[in-house]
């Protein structure tokens, strides 16, 4: 049997790995899950970590388990992980997405899991398959999946196996969800001035390349603007809006249930 | 000749907010969609005959307003109105909406007769012509409950039926991303012109950075620390939306426990025998020295109870109260009295006399000896019976 019975995923979580899945559709984006394990075998995920790829190859998306448990002690000395109970959290997995390919994990991506599966038995994996259509009936589809690997025998081949995922509900957006939420176009923006720093720095470039690579920058920067962060500012606005509006809401509903406790 | 071609757009973020309310809600969830319609003519071909207009009109979804409850903008039969339509509004304009939403699991994607009814009625009562319906449908994808599905498209009426259109998730990817130049081209003369050595100050800042990227990052900066600060707006309003949540939740408590509390007090309880004080009073004023009358429990046998005798003073005022057992202590306390007393010292005798009151209701008659007691019970019956 696995380690690992069932993961319940909170939706505020889902939320972020949704909107980073669905931030492109040019290459696969990867991130941590960030979470606890109970005693009954249920990996509980509660906030997720979107990560910078430093090796960036548009048709794989997988970091060495030695890079991996550097991202995550990182992650959880930087990161506040505990959350609201004051319980420590840790990484519990990775996800990554699948554009326009099946969500089914590929042959490496059963390897990378079983990799990190030496480190911790209990560390599952999710994917998110996004940007698929039905030509025929013109409906749009995205998928995931929750997966860990096993071998049927020593030595042989790696397969997965399923791992039932919930995801639970959590209308009220985490802290630590909403600043990982906001940090994929400031990501974006470090992985473009990295790439424009290192092609600055050559010396034999002449001016003429120089200015065209200027505004290659500009036009990269335009475009995650106008993609990313331009969009995520809207939802944050519309949020903000939509709390505002259910605090008034409730706000009297609390005068009025508190006169109705009065009276009796 | 015009040909519509109809495109929707949303971005990750809105798809990923509408899943969000979804997920959150164990039913079927539905809200309204605001964005604009934006129309351009895209080719115009004129023949001698006929000019071909091709129109591509794009519907941007830009955000959605969640319905806490269904049916909050329609009637039971699908009616419409504004007056259901303004609150869900709020401060938002009804010319940008542009359409509403439904989310129901397991289901297929189609459009149901009464979603079919509220659309037409939708289509009537605001101003934008070509409404969108969207509809999700999560469903599971495996028995092991491991992969899920999430089904998606836009519905709009044209031409005397509903059509289909897929929904486009715009997205980094789909815009060109320039690459670098690696390498210069191989004349060294244009690096070395006069006119490049002459416009270079117009490009490039003090030193090497190009003032075009200087501008762009710091606008770019600028915009990152606003979403930072709206983040943290938006931060403190979900813990005040929380604690307001677990305020209500603790105020409905508070109130069904009162509730209840009254309940209990208004209501005595069936089962829990309640002592008959004027009869104690009576039992004790009549017969002081017999302690078997002061006892309401018998055991199984239908044996009374010594130990659990009442030994409380219901301070009742007898004269008041029972001003017929004082007459008849009267007159009792001349003849019976004494034989009574010597009857209660036998052992047994409280048993069969309790026996006797006890079963006076069926037809169960008292199969033991000692007739002069039964004669004593009769006698007392016969002259007085009091009425409590």
């Amino acid at each position: 049997g696995s380690a690992v019975h069932a993961v319940h995923l909170e939706s505020d979580a889902f939320l972020v790995c949704m909107n980073h899945a669905l931030s492109t559709e040019k290459e696969e984006v990867m991130g941590l899950c960030i979470g606890e394990v109970d005693t009954n075998r249920i990996v509980h995920i509660h906030s997720v970590i979107i990560l910078r790829r430093s090796d960036k190859r548009k048709d794989r998306v997988e970091i060495s388990p030695e890079q991996l448990s550097a991202a995550s002690t990182e992650a959880e000395i930087s990161f506040e992980l505990a959350d609201m109970t004051g319980r420590p959290m840790r990484v519990v997995g990775w996800y990554h997405s699948h554009p326009h390919i099946t969500v089914w994990p590929s042959h490496v991506d059963v390897r990378t899991q079983a990799m990190y599966q030496m480190m911790d038995q209990g560390f599952v994996g999710l994917i998110f398959s996004c940007f698929i259509e039905d030509k025929n009936t013109k409906t749009g589809r995205v998928l995931y999946t929750c997966f860990q690997s096993v071998q049927a025998q020593k030595g042989s081949e790696y397969e997965r196996i399923e791992i039932p995922i919930h995801v639970v509900p959590h209308e009220a957006i985490g802290k630590v969800c909403l600043e990982s939420a906001v940090e994929l176009p400031r990501i974006l923006c470090q992985e473009e001035q990295d790439t424009y720093r290192r092609i600055h720095s050559l010396t034999h470039l002449d001016p003429i390349t120089k200015i065209h690579n200027g505004s290659v920058f500009t036009k990269n920067l335009c475009s995650q603007m106008s993609a990313i962060s331009g969009p995520l500012l809207q939802w944050l606005e519309d949020r903000l809006e939509l709390n505002k509006h259910s605090i008034i809401k409730l706000q009297k509903e609390k005068e009025r249930l508190t006169q109705e406790l009065a009276s009796l | 000749m015009e040909e519509f071609n109809t495109t929707v757009r949303i971005s990750g973020f809105a798809l990923s907010s509408l899943m969000f309310h979804h997920l959150n809600s164990d039913a079927d969830v539905e809200g309204l969609i605001l964005g604009e319609s934006v129309g351009e003519e895209n080719c115009r071909i004129t023949d001698s005959q006929i000019d071909h207009i091709q129109f591509e009109h794009t519907i941007n979804i830009q955000k959605h307003i969640p319905c806490h409850k269904l049916h909050s903008f329609y009637s039971n039969v699908g009616d419409v109105s504004e007056e259901k339509i303004r609150p869900i509004l709020s401060d938002y304009q009804e010319e940008n909406v542009i359409g509403w939403y439904r989310q129901r699991r397991n289901t297929r994607q189609q459009m149901t007769f009464m979603e079919q009814v509220v659309h037409q009625n939708m289509r009537k009562i605001l101003s934008n012509r070509e409404l969108v319906f969207m509809l999700l449908t999560p469903s599971q994808a495996t028995a092991s409950g491991s992969t899920h599905r999430l089904e998606f498209s836009a519905f709009i009426w044209h031409s005397s039926q509903y059509i289909n259109i897929p929904i486009f998730v715009s997205n980094l990817g789909n815009l060109e991303q320039q690459d670098y130049w690696r390498v210069s081209g191989t004349c060294p003369s244009l690096g070395q012109s006069e006119a490049v050595k002459q416009h270079r100050t117009q490009f490039f800042c003090s030193g090497d950075e190009l003032k075009e990227v200087r501008n762009i990052s710091s606008m770019n900066d600028d915009l990152l620390g606003e979403m930072q600060k709206v983040c943290k707006e938006v931060e403190k309003s979900e813990r005040a939306v929380e604690k307001l949540q677990e305020d209500l939740k603790e105020l409905k408590e508070a109130i069904k426990e009162h509730s209840e509390k009254n309940e209990t007090q208004k209501h005595a309880s069936p089962d829990e025998p309640k002592e008959n004080v004027l009869l104690c009073s009576a039992l004790r004023t009549l017969f002081p020295d017999a302690p078997s009358l002061q006892t309401q429990t018998l055991t199984v046998q239908g044996l009374p109870v010594l130990e659990l005798c009442c030994n409380t003073d219901h301070n009742v005022d007898i004269p008041t109260k029972l001003p017929l057992i004082l007459e008849n202590q009267h007159t009792r306390k001349k003849d019976t009295a004494p034989r009574l007393r010597k009857k209660c010292l036998v052992a047994g005798y409280s048993q069969r006399l309790k026996r006797k009151r006890k079963t006076n209701d069926t037809s169960e008659s008292a199969s033991d000896s000692g007739s002069d007691t039964e004669i004593e019970m009769n006698g007392q019956n016969r002259s007085i019976s009091p009425t409590f």
